[in-house]
């Protein structure tokens, strides 16, 4: 694992080729996603947003992807990831250019809603990926799948702006975001083209039944039942929030349905889990078949403060510099741009420094960073030096980005049969948490809002100590040469 | 005649516990008023892989005492059937196995008898392999089971009363060329007891008095006794002979010999160039993919073989590594030029992975592309020696189950070589289907694709794919075989003008959507492309227009009562 090596210009190699398909279409999912936050000063502007409206698009924007991801994930296990992926970029373009003319702030809010599904994506390009590469390079080629997917964001932040501008006028920002539709339409079209489901000849295995994850004894049953709860919750939590109690986005009636569909939602997903478990914790597991489930929800916690933050900070950073600095829109959008630049490098060197240092003295060390990174960024006013904030931000989303990192190179020494199934719960605690902390930005301040985020990476950290470091063979190489296996515990 | 090869009252399992069946045995056989025993019984429990492969066999023969050399009869069935059912080869399951054998032993018998004297018997056979038993009947004696207390017999006598008291055999061992034999299965459980008997036995004991004997012995030897003696005071007139097996532990489900001794080894590291392991040095890595990895390494003396590793992606997977072993364990059994041939393993390999010949040539999908304008005749060369090779695998009693391009590699000198046999179905071994792998799409059969075990039909299929795929470049139906029912095989002459006529017809053959109406062995289906044959027509055409016609038939008289009943 420790000497990965991926020559990313060997393009005649058809996995690397694959890899820079479905990166790029990550990619392109997350520019049509974030394509608002930049934007947002312009639909300010045109709508005459109050502050609570803007709020509630952001976290409208992320709520979708919670379900969507477990409708998504099922889509790619009956249709393959390259017609789901493909389809969901074409389709992408739909809410975009409705978002593009919409002429109210309802018609903002729904299209906002639908683009939470294109989020969905990533499951789709990591099951694409885990297809392609052998174990040997998986993990630095989802790193790089994920990091340079998620430049999405800045890349978004940083042409948008610029873009709307270009096209001139009151409805530039509506070309702008309407030539993030063509793009992913387009994309899509071309990924349908070129991209494969398995490499050429590879068998095709009969998929796994993954309606749920499969614990060990009952007491993860019932853990892992009550960790299932709190991404219910934060759709809830969604719903209250935007109802007529508060922002008033819809009414009553609307707001008991959804909450009466959540709960189905959760009491079905509740029941499957606890039926895949009943059957085969009665048969009792085996000792080498076990697991502990602390050791996924610790990785739960760990992706909701790096990643959840990360689509939280990316929605509003934006906004927030044009505001306490008073930039404009495109400035406003490149200095943000900055927190999600450090993509490239930070996510791939998570895992890298995962892979060196241990998995749980990494973690901790970045999550620490991560802590004292947004300690930094809820000091930012505007008596700062312009650079001096960006710089913050940057090392912040070091933190961050490597955080993430980190955890992905540790989901698959858990569990190797169970990968999909952890990195998906995994994933959506990530959204989970965007929701979260989104929603607990509706409420207060920015300074604030960065300081809830340090609290819980505080939380995650004190977690982070319970994790067991994982077991694995590894494997030295003496002086002459000759393989000596050792077993690490 | 008594014929033991394993004492009675031992015992008898010198395996470890949970690897296979445990039992005691016990068995006695007494010429009652007789002046001649013609039965003649035997046991075997043999040691080491056989009791992995072939299991525990109990054989109860009795003569006919109208034939001349009954008891050369017996005798012959007993021990021939042992020695020949062990010399089996260790991939063909126990039914094939015992199959074979008493058709062999039949013929014998039959030739002894139409040679002057008669040579005829009945025969019980009882395997108990894994957690399986399997039952073999020819005439009157019989298999019995007491399970919870309860003795069930659990097979039927082939005799039939002529008039009032006398009973004639309808099926006997050596009486006829072709052998009609009962077979069943069950599965075991501990505490099972399996009685045979000789209708010197059952014929004089009512059921539940054999029931109570045998609940009331402590030991199968005792029992086999008490029940013989029994009888013999009930008035037996006959030779009398039992023999009782008491099941005490079985394996566990999903234990396994091979995975036991080798798939608790570590899995090896992604090697690189240069490294040593076990006595090779890495050459360069051939092949990587999700599941394994193939490196070409250089033993001592500069020989080149080829290391098939797992991937660590399979690390907790169970399944995967169990089939990994079994791979390694079938291609050692496999001796066949157009089959990739295993070679020896390290005396203790420090970690998992297969040891196989490297084959300096190209798979059969480079070959292809690299040669895209070979003869015909050329193609066809290779057609043959890959059917041959898949005769062999058939022979061997292993469906391949992803027969590919990729998966035939075509040597430097021309030799086709199928590799690969990690999706192999392998009756001998009894693996649970679930378990196995599905081939790849565009080569599997239709009836796969709805859930059916792989069979020699489905690897047919394939192979008819891969020979379509050979001499037109293309998937017959364009891959899509559900189309196979309703349209016939697009001519191959489209693709292809110096494709002979015929062929059309042999691939139709054996690309048909039901897998009974193709070739049904792999040497019928060569020859098939070896000879030309001489109609032209189309065929089983009829048979869609058939049900075309009634299709349409259905659906008009549908629609008329659907009218008449709007208009009443």
């Amino acid at each position: 694992m420790s000497d990965q090596k991926l020559n990313l210009l060997n393009l005649s190699a058809p996995r690397i080729r694959l890899l820079h398909l479905s990166w790029l279409a990550f990619f392109i999912t997350f520019v049509v996603w974030f394509s608002h936050a930049p934007l947002m000063g312009h639909l300010r502007d045109a709508f005459d947003l109050t502050p609570e409206q803007i709020k509630a698009l952001l976290i409208l924007n992320v709520a979708l992807t919670i379900p969507a991801r477990v409708v998504i994930g099922s889509l790619v296990d009956r249709f393959g990831p390259r017609l789901v992926f493909g389809s969901l970029l074409m389709m992408a373009a739909l809410p975009c250019w409705a978002f593009a003319l919409s002429t109210s702030y309802e018609q903002l809010a729904v299209t906002r809603l639908l683009m939470g599904f294109v989020g969905a994506g990533f499951v789709v390009g990591i099951r694409l990926i885990s297809e392609w590469f052998p174990a040997r390079e998986v993990g630095l080629a989802e790193g790089v799948y994920g990091g340079w997917g998620n430049f999405g964001s800045a890349a978004a932040a940083i042409t948008l702006p610029s873009l709307a501008l270009l096209y001139g006028g009151d409805d530039g920002w509506r070309w702008a975001i309407a030539t993030t539709g063509a793009v992913a339409f387009l994309y899509g079209i071309f990924f349908l083209w070129r991209a494969r489901n398995t490499p050429q000849g590879a068998s095709y295995f009969k998929p796994k039944k993954a309606s749920a994850l499969e614990v060990s004894t009952k007491k993860d049953l019932f853990f892992y039942l009550a960790m299932s709860l709190p991404l219910y919750i934060a759709l809830l939590v969604i719903v209250w929030r935007l109802g007529p109690t508060n922002l008033n986005l819809f009414g009553q009636a609307t707001q008991i349905f959804l909450a009466a569909l959540i709960i189905s939602l959760a009491g079905i997903q509740l029941s499957q889990a606890w039926r895949v478990n009943r059957e085969h914790l009665k048969e009792g597991v085996p000792e080498h078949d076990r697991y502990s489930f602390k050791q996924v929800a610790i990785l739960d916690l760990a992706y909701m403060v790096t990643f959840g933050s990360e689509l939280a900070v990316v929605s509003m950073l934006p906004l927030f510099f044009t505001d306490t600095f008073a930039l404009t829109a495109v400035t406003g959008g490149l200095l943000a741009s900055g927190y999600a630049f450090m993509n490239l490098v930070a996510r791939p060197g998570g895992g890298w420094v995962s892979d060196k240092f241990g998995r749980k003295k990494s973690l901790a060390i970045l999550l620490c960073g991560l802590m004292v990174g947004y300690g930094l960024m809820s000091q930012i006013g505007s008596s700062w030096p312009i650079a001096l904030a960006v710089v913050a931000t940057m090392c912040c989303s070091f933190f961050v980005q490597a955080g993430e990192g980190a955890v992905f190179a540790t989901v698959p020494l858990i569990k190797r049969r169970l990968t999909g199934q952890i990195a998906g719960m995994v994933g959506a605690y990530g959204n989970a948490g965007a929701v979260i902390f989104l929603t607990v930005l509706t409420f207060v301040e920015p300074s604030t809002f960065f300081l809830v985020i340090a609290a819980s990476a505080a939380v995650a950290l004190a977690a982070v100590q319970f994790l067991d470091e994982p077991k694995g063979h590894i494997a030295e190489i003496d002086d002459q040469g000759e393989v000596q296996l050792i077993e690490v515990g | 005649m008594d014929v033991s090869t394993a004492s009675a009252t031992d015992d008898l399992s010198p395996m470890e516990p949970d690897l296979h069946p445990r039992v005691r045995i016990g068995q006695f056989s007494d010429s009652g008023p007789k002046l001649h025993n013609q039965d003649a019984l035997a046991m075997q429990i043999p040691e080491g892989s056989l009791m992995r492969t072939k299991g525990i066999v109990a054989a109860l023969a009795d003569g006919l005492s109208s034939a001349g050399a009954a008891r050369e009869a017996a005798e012959s069935c007993v021990l021939g059937f042992i020695s020949d059912y062990y010399a089996t080869p260790a991939l063909w399951s126990v039914p094939r196995s015992a199959q074979r054998v008493l058709e062999a032993l039949n013929r014998w018998l039959c030739r002894q008898t139409l040679a002057g004297e008669s040579h005829l018997c009945t025969l019980s056979l009882l395997i108990l392999r894994s957690r399986t038993a399997h039952i073999f009947q020819v005439g009157d004696s019989r298999v019995w089971r007491m399970r919870n207390n309860k003795l069930e017999c659990l097979t039927r006598d082939h005799s039939r009363m002529i008039g009032a008291n006398r009973q004639v055999l309808t099926r006997v061992m050596g009486g006829d060329t072709r052998l009609d034999v009962d077979y069943s299965s069950s599965d075991l459980q501990v505490g099972d007891i399996y009685l045979l008997s000789s209708d010197g036995v059952h014929g004089f004991l009512t059921r539940s008095r054999m029931q109570g004997i045998l609940r009331g012995a402590s030991q199968p030897e005792l029992a086999a006794r008490t029940l013989v003696e029994a009888a013999l005071a009930n008035g037996s007139d006959d030779n009398l002979s039992c023999q009782v097996l008491r099941v005490e532990g079985l394996p566990d489900a999903s234990a396994d010999e091979t995975l036991k001794q080798r798939g608790s080894l570590p899995l090896p590291p992604p090697l690189t160039p240069g490294i040593r392991l076990d006595g090779f040095t890495v050459k360069r890595e051939l092949y990587a993919s999700v599941r394994s990895h193939l490196y070409l390494v250089e033993d001592q003396h500069g020989k080149q073989s080829v290391l098939k590793t797992p991937s660590v992606n399979l690390e907790d997977d169970r399944d995967a590594l169990e089939r990994f072993v079994m791979e390694g364990w079938v291609g050692n059994r496999l001796r066949n030029a157009h089959l990739l041939h295993a070679l020896p393993m390290p005396d203790a390999p420090s970690c998992l992975y297969q040891h196989l010949e490297f084959i300096d040539g190209v798979t059969l999908k480079q070959w292809l592309k690299e040669h895209p304008d070979a003869p015909v005749e050329e193609k066809l060369y290779l057609a043959d020696q890959l059917l041959n090779g898949i005769r062999a695998l058939h022979r061997a009693d292993v469906i391949h189950g992803d027969l590919k391009p990729d998966n035939i590699m075509v040597d430097t000198e021309g030799l086709v070589r199928i590799v690969d046999f990690g999706s192999c179905h392998c009756r001998g071994m009894e693996q649970h289907t679930a378990s196995i792998p599905l081939g790849t799409r565009h080569y599997s059969a239709p009836e796969l694709v709805e859930g059916e075990a792989p069979s020699e039909q489905s690897d047919l299929f394939s192979t008819a794919v891969i020979i379509h795929e050979m001499l037109t470049g293309a998937l017959p139906w364009q891959g899509r075989y559900e189309k196979a029912v309703h349209r016939p095989l697009p001519p191959l002459q489209g693709h292809n003008a110096f494709i002979p006529l015929w062929i059309n017809n042999v691939l139709q053959l054996a690309l048909q959507r039901q897998p009974k109406m193709r070739f049904t062995d792999a040497a019928e289906f060569r020859d098939a492309l070896r000879r030309p044959v001489r109609s032209n027509k189309p065929v089983a055409d009829s048979n869609i227009r058939q049900l075309r016609m009634w299709k349409g038939a259905v659906v008009i008289l549908a629609l008329l009562l659907l009218i008449s009943v709007t208009l009443r």
